[in-house]
């Protein structure tokens, strides 16, 4: 027991202008949680990816027990025992429980057709060593809820007898008592003798089963604990690098006059209920909770994506009835997206026309445009926001995901809006432009600009709003103003614990 | 709260989930029924499951491609297709039946090449096989001149009036090739991958599983569908015709839509694509028979048609 | 900025088809012997006007990332509908007026099932073009019209100097398309929605209104096709437009714009309907049977998109390569 089975050594990966990983070592052993950590983009889900074989390392090497190995599709992994629960279901979801656990591996009988008996019973036999009997093999995927199918995955990962498990933010998307179940099942798989891998940015749940922590940060590893000798503070540190009230600056700040009201407002799909909030002239408001609270969808309902359900909205005094993005963003209302890559800009497109999306028609009222001076407000803009790229003609998927970010920035700041929702600004990117675009926003509140800040890294939410927000089953659970609360009280109330759900 | 009551009584529910394909078809019956006094007849329903069944083996076809998020333009051109090459071969002096065999393998093929095109070229299904299409017509109007080519031969006439227990024996076809893709969709491998390309492509990518083979077999077994469509359309005209199948190709993507199959997810099966087949055929034969005249009804299939694939679309969007 | 637009002309995939369209000319002008005269190359544009016409509104819709299948039956419908109304004693203002609206229908139609309904475009319009096919036939009742007003039939048949007017109509057209899709809000809207329109529609770009236009464009250019069609031929028959379907596509894909949408414009379709229009001269002359023109229209069609598929993935890892390098 206890021996090392998996050792990586000076591994790099690159992508287009970042480097994610580099040269880092990792050794994992038998029977123990190895939680890798770090903020977003610092590279732990890379090398998660490549030990799972998903992406083929620039430099170094791999290690099982004492063998080299080197891994070039995930197959080649599967084939020696490591397996993935991902974050995105890789499950299909019209085939039922016992057909994904086995997919592709189908058993047989003797005329060579998919023996489903045999399947089901198999996969019934793996659900129960879950404790998951629950579970009907015999519906399709679609039908089950997060947490049943997220079991389902551990199963289908079981199934190839694996010797090392990587679970990638695994709970990003349950709920406490779905969190609690599944570490008991982590703990029983550990207890069997499994290595386990832990990606995860979550402070609050790691201490629960973890062993050891390799601490990564902007693609290198800062180092490796155990998960005992270490507090809080100290891991904090790691992670960010750097004294917080350096990362998260705030000049001194007056608010004036309301521009932004929410009365009892709701959406039609009950994902949103009765939320009143207000936001003031050069005011950074967070708004605090887990993933699916109902964060997104309030700020889809704010800047007109879905229809309104019940309640009032009103933007600088004025009610706003049947919004549209369109009316929206009229009324000076921006919004940098969630999913940068899906929504907030158009990748195959360049840098010039992603800047210019919103603002071409206020530069040109009368419909014909002109190509040079949209190049040089585009370039204007760049180079304000220091966007790293060889010319504003580049295609975006180009850049890294910071300076995908600052176009994103360049965007709103060109259409001159003055209320801004920013939801999770800084997923995906590297400490350096995250600096810069705390900076930023910053600068906007000194300006007078109004910011709505949507944020699942509580020290973010923390330690750049003015007043905080925390939104828990699509209600408001709670608000604070800046300093009142620490990071526990905030983190229980996120969880729709902690009594009081009336407003503060 | 009234919505809540109305759900739990057992007829409400039953009767909400039979899916709209259904009530189309009820209701293009009443209409017809009371236009003639023949529609009503048993005979005239034996005939329409007659007609039906070139067309249905097409639809099971477009059903299996249809699932794995494609669409095949080509598979009416394959029908005329296959129709020409038996008759040409025959006439060439190649024996009837071996010239079937072939004609039917040359369709596999033309199938296993859009599958090729389109998962190792990774282009849109739709504009591979749209190429194919024309290409296919171009050589069926080649070999034939533009025109249909005969010739006499027995086997034809037996084909299309053989009953085996009271059912014609192109039924019977029809439902052992029903079966053949039942078990192909639901026992074997290939099965599900078809609901794996359909329903989460980055996960067997992830897995590292090979999309081109399944594509390829996919859309090869069409081909052999398309292709015993094919040797029934020619028997039953008793000549190979280089346009016979033109529209097929949309009638099928029209029945599978009809039948429950979804065009994004993966979801669906051909059971629901007997009825879809029955409904454009109900539609064909009513149109038929209450004298309407054959200058007019294809613009009157094509809107039916059409509007039903949009009621059915909305109903489905209202539902969820 | 002059250099900038031809670096990016030659990054793009216009170019290939740019030399595609050079090498099919020399090899044109090589193997027959009446090609390279002034008379076939007015020929040349002369045919192509009409497929020129149809591709600039089908350019837009396919820049959207949609396409529509209809434009030939619907090029088709108008022409019949004018030449019936034109033989029934119509004034010819007003049956241009009709057929306008008519283009125009049938754009919105296609619209309201892509853009209300959901349907996926290439579904949605393929089910259009049998409606639309049915229809021309029903207008003809099986006949074919001849002998057209002189007035309406000088539009297909009529010169300006030594250059036919359905050449000119159709460089108008080509340079309203361009200005339109180049050099306007407008244009932007089409290629933001087709580059990723859950961005445009976070960018507060109107997306229902920007793909109705594009269907509208097509539907209307589709109309004016149809009506110069039928002036040239002096004839309607049901079926005329018919064969234009897949060639229009053809013309479009072949000068570059791709089918995912966001990319190319008017310039490579001005390229590719040339280049299609001299391929099916080409076997005019060489008195190929018109039997084999859809298979080797649909051999370019995939030839093409197989390319473009291609050197797109060839594209994305060489600039990978590239900014390794520079770091």
């Amino acid at each position: 027991m206890n021996e090392t089975i998996l050792t990586t050594r000076g591994i790099t990966k690159e992508f287009p202008g970042v480097k994610a990983l580099d040269s880092v070592d990792f050794d994992l052993r038998s029977g123990e949680v190895h939680i890798l950590v770090g903020e977003n983009g610092a590279g732990k889900s890379t090398l998660a990816k490549v030990i799972l074989g998903a992406y083929v390392p620039e430099e170094g090497e791999i290690y099982l027990g004492n063998e080299k190995v080197s891994f070039k599709t995930t197959r080649d992994a599967l084939s020696r025992g490591i397996v993935a629960v991902y974050q995105e279901f890789t499950l299909i979801p019209y085939l039922n429980v016992a057909q994904n656990i086995f997919f592709n591996r189908e058993p047989r009988n003797k005329f060579g057709l998919i023996d489903h008996k045999k399947m089901e019973e198999d996969a019934k036999s793996i659900l129960q060593s879950l404790n998951c009997d629950y579970i009907n093999v015999k519906l399709p995927t679609k039908v089950l809820s997060v947490a049943e199918q997220q079991m389902v995955e551990i199963a289908k990962a079981l199934s190839f007898n694996p010797k090392i498990m990587v679970f990638d933010e695994p709970t990003a998307t349950l709920s406490e008592r779905e969190v609690e179940s599944l570490f008991e099942r982590i703990r029983k798989l550990k207890e069997s003798g499994l290595g386990i891998i832990y990606v995860s940015h979550r402070m609050q749940e790691f201490k629960h089963i973890g062993e050891r922590i390799t601490v990564l940060r902007d693609g290198k590893k800062i180092g490796t604990v155990n998960i005992d000798d270490v507090n809080d503070k100290e891991l904090v540190n790691m992670m960010v690098g750097r004294d917080i009230s350096q990362v998260y600056h705030r000049s001194e700040n007056k608010f004036s006059g309301e521009v932004l009201r929410t009365e009892r407002l709701s959406d039609k799909n009950g994902k949103v209920k009765d939320v009143s909030i207000t936001l003031n002239k050069g005011e950074i408001v967070g708004i605090a909770g887990l993933v699916g609270a109902g964060r997104t969808e309030l700020a889809r309902l704010i800047f007109g994506i879905d229809p309104i359900g019940g309640g009032k909205l009103f933007i600088k005094g004025k009610e706003i009835k049947d919004s549209s993005p369109v009316k929206i963003v009229k009324e000076g209302l921006g919004m940098v997206c969630e999913d940068r890559k899906r929504q907030g800009l158009a990748l195959n497109d360049s840098v010039l026309w992603n800047t210019m999306a919103v603002s071409l028609k206020s530069f040109f009222p009368k419909v014909l445009i002109s190509r040079k001076k949209i190049f040089e407000i585009a370039t204007d803009y760049v180079k304000q926001l220091r966007v790293a790229t060889p010319d504003v003609y580049r295609a975006c998927k180009y850049l890294s995901g910071g300076n995908q970010q600052k176009v994103v920035l360049a965007k709103w700041l060109s259409a001159k809006t003055d209320i801004m929702i920013f939801d999770e600004p800084t997923r995906g990117i590297d400490v350096g432009a995250k600096m810069e675009i705390y900076a930023m926003m910053d600068k906007l509140a000194v300006e007078g600009k109004s910011i709505l800040m949507i944020s699942s890294e509580l020290p973010e939410v923390i330690g750049m709003s003015d007043r905080i927000y925390i939104m828990h089953n699509g209600r408001i659970a709670g608000e604070c103003k800046r300093g009142e609360l620490t990071a526990d009280e905030i983190g229980s109330k996120m969880l729709g614990i902690g009594g009081d759900t009336c407003e503060c | 709260m009234n919505a809540k009551v109305a759900t739990n009584n057992p007829i409400i529910k039953f009767i909400k989930s039979i899916p709209p394909v259904v009530w189309i078809t009820l209701v293009l019956i009443s209409v017809f029924s009371m236009s003639s006094d023949r529609y009503l007849q048993f005979s005239n329903f034996s005939n329409m499951l007659v007609q039906s069944v070139p067309l249905m083996l097409v639809a099971f076809a477009q059903t299996l491609i249809v699932l794995t998020q494609g669409t095949d333009l080509s598979l009416g051109a394959q029908v005329s297709f296959v129709t020409v090459i038996w008759i040409y071969l025959t006439k060439a002096g190649v024996p009837i039946y071996i010239s079937a065999i072939v004609a039917v393998l040359m369709s596999m093929c033309v199938g296993a090449v859009n599958g090729l095109i389109v998962s190792k070229g990774k282009i849109p299904p739709f504009i591979a096989t749209l190429g194919m299409q024309n290409i296919l017509n171009s050589i069926s109007l080649l070999l034939t001149a533009g025109a249909s080519i005969y010739i006499f031969n027995p086997l034809f006439h037996n084909v299309t009036q053989a009953k085996i227990v009271g059912l014609p024996l192109t039924v019977w076809i029809a439902a052992l090739m029903f079966l053949i893709t039942w078990v192909v969709l639901y026992k074997t491998k290939l099965g599900a991958q078809v609901f794996g390309l359909g329903g989460n492509q980055e996960a067997l990518t992830l897995a590292g599983i090979n999309l081109i083979k399944p594509s390829i077999k996919i859309y090869a077994f069409a081909g052999l569908l398309t292709g015993v469509s094919g040797l029934i359309t020619t028997c039953r005209l008793e000549s190979g015709q280089p346009v016979v199948g033109a529209g097929w190709e949309f009638e099928a993507v029209a029945a599978t839509l009809l039948g429950g199959t979804s065009l994004r997810e993966g979801k669906g099966g051909i059971g629901g694509t007997v009825f879809g087949v029955l409904l454009i055929t109900i539609l064909k034969n009513g149109l038929n028979v209450s004298g309407v005249p054959s200058l007019y009804q294809n613009a009157i299939i094509g809107m039916i048609i059409l509007m039903s694939i949009v009621i059915d679309a909305l109903a489905r969007r209202a539902k969820s | 900025m002059m250099k900038n637009s031809i670096k990016n002309f030659k990054r793009s995939q216009s170019f290939y088809s740019f030399i595609g369209l050079a090498l099919v000319f020399v090899i044109a002008s090589l193997i027959v012997k009446e090609f390279l005269t002034f008379n076939n190359i007015i020929t040349v544009l002369r045919q192509g006007s009409v497929l020129l016409i149809l591709s600039t509104g089908l350019t837009a819709v396919i820049l959207t990332g949609n396409m529509d299948l209809s434009v030939g039956a619907a090029s088709g419908l108008v022409g019949c509908l004018c030449a019936q109304l034109l033989k029934s004693g119509v004034p010819i203002p007003v049956v241009f007026v009709i057929g306008l609206i008519t283009g125009a229908i049938i754009g919105i139609f296609n619209g309201f099932l892509v853009g209300i309904v959901k349907l996926p475009s290439f579904i949605a319009t393929y089910g259009t073009n049998w409606v639309v096919a049915g229809l021309s036939i029903i207008i003809m009742n099986g006949d074919i019209i001849y002998g057209l007003p002189e007035g309406f039939t000088w539009l297909g048949t009529g010169y300006v100097g030594p250059i036919p007017f359905i050449i000119i109509v159709a460089l108008i057209m080509v340079i309203v398309a361009y200005v339109m899709l180049q050099k306007t809000t407008f244009g932007r809207d089409i290629y933001a929605y087709g580059s990723n329109k859950d961005a445009a529609l976070y960018s507060a770009v109107p997306i229902k209104k920007t793909l109705f236009s594009a269907f509208i464009m097509s539907g209307v250019t589709a109309a004016i096709a149809g009506i110069l069609m039928t002036a040239r031929l002096d004839a309607a028959d049901s079926t005329m437009g018919d064969a234009y379907g897949l060639q229009t596509v053809a013309a479009v894909v072949v000068g570059g714009t791709s089918m995912l949408g966001g990319e190319g414009g008017i310039t490579g379709t001005v390229i590719g309907a040339i280049l299609l229009t001299i391929i099916v001269n080409v076997m005019n002359l060489l008195g190929i049977t018109s039997f084999a023109q859809p298979m080797v229209v649909g051999i370019v069609i995939l030839v093409m998109v197989l390319f473009d598929s291609y050197s797109r993935r060839r594209q994305n890892t060489t600039v990978k390569k590239d900014s390794k390098k520079s770091n």
